[in-house]
């Protein structure tokens, strides 16, 4: 209590000037057309973690609560509980400033404090400084800088280093997710495809259409987008550069031009093309404009997605009478199946190592979300609900985002890929759906 | 219902090409024809479910638009040849053909034809034989279960077992084409199984009669 | 019994591409018929509409075929799926057949080489009628492995226990696995103080690892390793405890196994199983 007592001027001197920037941030922050996130269930012991206001010397209040960002990207990361600002007992900046008791006390394992300044060129910097509370120690701290629209995304770098720092694995904040959203109860109809932040903010429109917009694939540089469009009433694959919104329509063919998919190398887009009769999967060499014909069976053969060393590609296929996922390797022509639990798998794609499959999984006529372990052959399911499609993994592999229903909306949600973790996307309008995680931005 | 919307709509444009073809051999006529066409088929489809809207909408204008085509065809043949018995034969088959059924529907994780839809299938075939220059899109769909690239590869597998059917049938093959679009364009936002086997169909749509 | 299942695969296989070969020939045949249909309808002009009638009904034969085609694709592509399902389970089959065969080699290899010492007297008895040798050395220490029961408890026969576990151990060699478990737990309950009572653990573990059980598995070979730290099984049990493990998904638990094998008991065969484990 004493300790207390002592602290007090202190919080106050720290306090006063931050929490006016802090309520004049509130109203600032736009919600309106960003997807919100609604954490549904995290790990049994989330690691507690304190995220300090982070300081800013500036007359004019800030776009963005940068601690703000990083709080919630820990916390919807499922595996930290991130300290509320009302119980902080002191609001530090600088390590000097830091009372680990005031942290001890409040059962804060590690703490993150950071400040924000201008740079030369009119953007901002943030430094962050990360300590292990119970060791009294720093344990991490760097500074990031950027123009004077990247606060968000500065936020998130911090997000990725601390969550590096403490989990072991690289950070996958500050990427991207595309989707589709619809709406058909307003007039005329829309189909329209987005590009948001990992958090849901920033969502950006790339094209608008009164016929479907299906399968978003990102370019391995996270630059561009290959997708299919229906706005000829007749599928065709494009790819669209985010930035300049400059798009290519791919050579197109007589019936199904679709799933497009790119490669490791960022040379190659596999895709489905029936114009020999039925889907098969092709190869369109970038460069060359070659097309080149990967499987050859009467049967379905489609959603192709790469292996991690672009010499195979996974792909669905009912040639043994049920859809299953195979792999084909490139050079033989070999085909080998790689599911055999469930009379329904399909849209597979791995995980960053290679070492997970994920994939859409039937059981007892509902479709979920499963992970199998390539190793070990097991299939596991990560998703209870009903109507689970379209699986993305996280470049880092920890999270999986997919698209599921429900009060019958398509919305997205996201689980980690050992199931513990879920969360909702909830969008405010239409029906949101088919999510394709970035690879990392840089 | 989407049928009931569909053969409404249809019903009105023989109305309205029928009405044309009788009174009149010029193109104004024909033009005004075609608009009053679209615009009834505009109105029909505004009393139907915001769903069906769009479709019926494209549906009714390419028909309205065929059907004005044809009639001028047949208008100015009649002038020209004093030959009325050619195109009243013509006309004939055409709406024989419109009156058939023109969405086939599928079981589940299926594409075999089923007996019921054969006879208006045969009808299709005979039509689309016999006019050479009539054409075809089929319209593969499935519904929302399993994922979406299957669902469409599944859509195109219903196309082509109507179309492979309809070119046993003697149909020339340039005449079709088809096209999936999965699980994209339900009929029936529905998710119970009438809904669903509402969704899963071949929607046969004449670009030219 | 392989060459059988082989065979049966072999005969599919043909049977499939026979079917296969069928299957694309026919696709040209309907187009055959396409050629001689589309002329007839031609002569027939101008067309009545009876004539329509007609024409479909000549086709019909055609639609048949074409039936057929599609009904044969759709029954080849199920039976390919069963030949890919029975190859996987064939593969899995010949996976684990080899992992008890070496099992087995490595068992007979630690007999072999490691005179009997101490507890392990009756199973040693009962190995030997499975690999059909005999050490006298064995016969020595049942003696005293079983004297120490006795003085262990009082209330109780060495002889009934040494024959109820022979009699659970044959039905193990029998591949009655659901019996032997039943009779490996009644030994237990019995002889819960019997010098075989960590044996008979030990073997329950092995026969749900047989049974796929991996969980209850890792439960008996846990159970053998903490009640019975002295036990010759050790080793083994710790190696078992670690592929059990393994099969749960339990990494953390199984390294922990495998590494006590390495570090406790290095020269034991159990730790150069271990280390291939680990790698």
């Amino acid at each position: 209590m004493v300790q207390l007592t002592l602290r007090l001027p202190k919080l106050k001197f720290f306090s006063a000037p931050l929490i006016t920037i802090f309520t004049l941030l509130l109203s600032a922050s736009v919600w309106s057309s960003n997807l919100v996130i609604e954490i549904t269930q995290g790990v049994d012991n989330p690691v507690p973690i304190a995220v300090v206001p982070f300081a800013w010397s500036g007359d004019v209040a800030l776009s963005e609560d940068v601690a703000q960002v990083v709080d919630a990207d820990l916390e919807r990361s499922g595996q930290f509980k991130s300290l509320k600002r009302s119980l902080m007992l002191s609001f530090p900046y600088k390590k000097e400033d830091v009372y680990y008791r005031d942290w001890l006390y409040l059962a804060t394992e590690y703490l993150v404090i950071g400040k924000v300044v201008v740079t030369d060129t009119g953007g901002y910097q943030v430094d962050y400084q990360l300590f292990d509370v119970q060791r009294q120690e720093a344990i991490a701290s760097s500074s990031f800088s950027g123009g004077k629209d990247d606060l968000r995304a500065l936020g998130h770098s911090v997000s990725d280093a601390v969550y590096e720092a403490l989990t072991g694995l690289r950070g996958a904040f500050r990427t991207r997710i595309a989707y589709v959203a619809a709406d058909k109860k307003v007039n005329p109809s829309y189909y329209k495809l987005l590009v948001a932040d990992a958090d849901g903010y920033n969502a950006k429109e790339i094209l608008k259409s009164n016929q479907p917009i299906m399968s978003p694939s990102w370019s391995r540089d996270a630059s561009k987008l290959a997708y299919v469009s229906f706005e000829t009433n007749r599928p065709a694959i494009y790819v669209q550069d985010i930035i300049t919104g400059q798009r290519e329509r791919i050579k197109s063919f007589k019936g199904i031009n679709g799933a497009p998919a790119w490669s490791p190398d960022g040379s190659k887009l596999a895709l489905v093309l029936s114009k020999d009769g039925n889907a098969e999967i092709y190869v369109l060499d970038l460069i060359s404009k070659r097309l080149t014909r990967v499987t050859k069976h009467y049967g379905i053969d489609t959603e192709p997605a790469w292996s991690v060393d672009g010499k195979h590609i996974l792909f669905t296929s009912d040639r043994g009478g049920k859809p299953q996922i195979y792999q084909v390797t490139l050079d033989s022509g070999w085909v080998e199946r790689l599911t055999f639990e469930g009379d329904y798998n399909a849209r597979g794609s791995l995980t960053h190592d290679g070492r997970f499959l994920v994939l859409v999984s039937r059981h007892d006529s509902q479709f979920h979300i499963a992970v199998q372990d390539l190793q070990r052959g097991t299939m596991s399911l990560l998703t209870q609900t009903s109507l689970d499609e379209s699986p993305s993994v996280a470049p880092n592999g920890s999270m999986v985002i997919y698209s599921t229903q429900v009060g019958g909306r398509d919305i997205l949600a996201a689980v980690s890929i050992d199931g513990k973790v879920k969360f909702n996307i909830p969008a405010n309008e239409g029906v949101v759906r088919e999510p394709a995680w970035s690879p990392y931005l840089n | 219902m989407q049928v009931g919307n569909l053969s409404k709509i249809i019903a009105i444009s023989i109305l309205v090409v029928f009405i044309g073809a009788c009174s009149s051999t010029g193109e104004t006529a024909d033009a005004t024809a075609s608009t009053q066409a679209a615009q009834m088929a505009a109105e029909a489809a505004a009393l139907a479910e915001t769903q069906a809207l769009e479709e019926a909408q494209v549906q009714a204008q390419a028909q309205a638009q065929a059907q004005a085509q044809a009639a001028s065809d047949a208008a100015q043949k009649a002038a020209n040849d004093a030959a009325t018995a050619d195109a009243a034969q013509q006309q004939q088959a055409q709406d024989a053909a419109q009156a058939l059924a023109h969405v086939i529907y599928f079981d589940f994780d299926q594409s075999t034809i089923k007996a019921e839809f054969r006879t208006a299938l045969n009808g299709h075939a005979a039509y689309l034989s016999q006019n050479p220059s009539a054409r075809v899109v089929l319209e593969g769909h499935a519904d929302e279960r399993g994922t979406r690239e299957y669902n469409i590869a599944l859509g195109e597998r219903r196309g082509n077992a109507v179309s492979r059917y309809l070119v046993v049938q003697g149909v020339s093959v340039d005449a079709i084409e088809v096209v999936s679009f999965g699980e994209e364009r339900p009929v029936n936002a529905g998710q119970d199984s009438a809904s669903w086997s509402e969704n899963r169909r071949v929607e046969i749509r004449y670009i030219n009669y | 019994m392989f060459q059988t299942i082989s065979r049966f695969i072999l005969s599919i296989v043909v049977l499939v591409t026979s079917l296969h070969v069928f299957a694309n020939n026919s696709v040209p045949v309907s187009d055959l018929a396409n050629d001689i249909a589309i002329p007839s309808l031609d002569i027939q002009k101008p067309i009545q509409p009876n004539s329509v009638a007609l024409s479909a009904s000549t086709n019909n034969a055609n639609a048949q075929m074409s039936d057929f085609v599609e009904l044969l694709q759709l029954e080849l592509r199920q039976l390919r799926g069963q030949v890919e399902e029975l190859n996987y389970s064939l593969e899995r089959l010949k996976q684990d057949q080899k992992q008890r065969y070496l099992d087995l080699d490595r068992r007979i290899v630690s007999l072999s080489n490691q005179p009997a010492t101490a507890t392990e007297a009756p199973p040693t008895a009962v190995t030997s009628q499975v690999v059909q040798f005999k050490d006298t050395s064995s016969e020595v220490s049942d003696a005293t492995s079983l004297e120490q029961g006795v003085v262990a408890q009082e209330v109780y026969d060495p002889e009934i226990e040494k024959a109820d576990y022979k009699a659970a151990f044959a039905l193990i060699r029998e591949r009655q696995y659901d019996a032997s478990i039943v009779a490996l737990l009644a030994f237990v309950e019995d002889f819960p103080q019997g010098a075989l009572v960590g044996n008979a653990h030990y073997w329950l573990g092995e026969v749900y690892m047989v049974q796929g059980d991996a969980s209850l598995a890792a439960q008996s070979f846990e159970h053998v390793i903490t009640q019975f730290p002295k036990h010759r099984k050790i080793p083994d049990a710790l190696y078992k405890a670690g592929v059990a493990y393994q099969n749960i998904g339990d990494v953390g638990k199984a390294n922990e196994a495998l590494q006590r094998v390495l570090s406790e008991f290095p020269e034991s065969s159990a730790a150069r199983l271990a280390r291939e484990r680990v790698n």
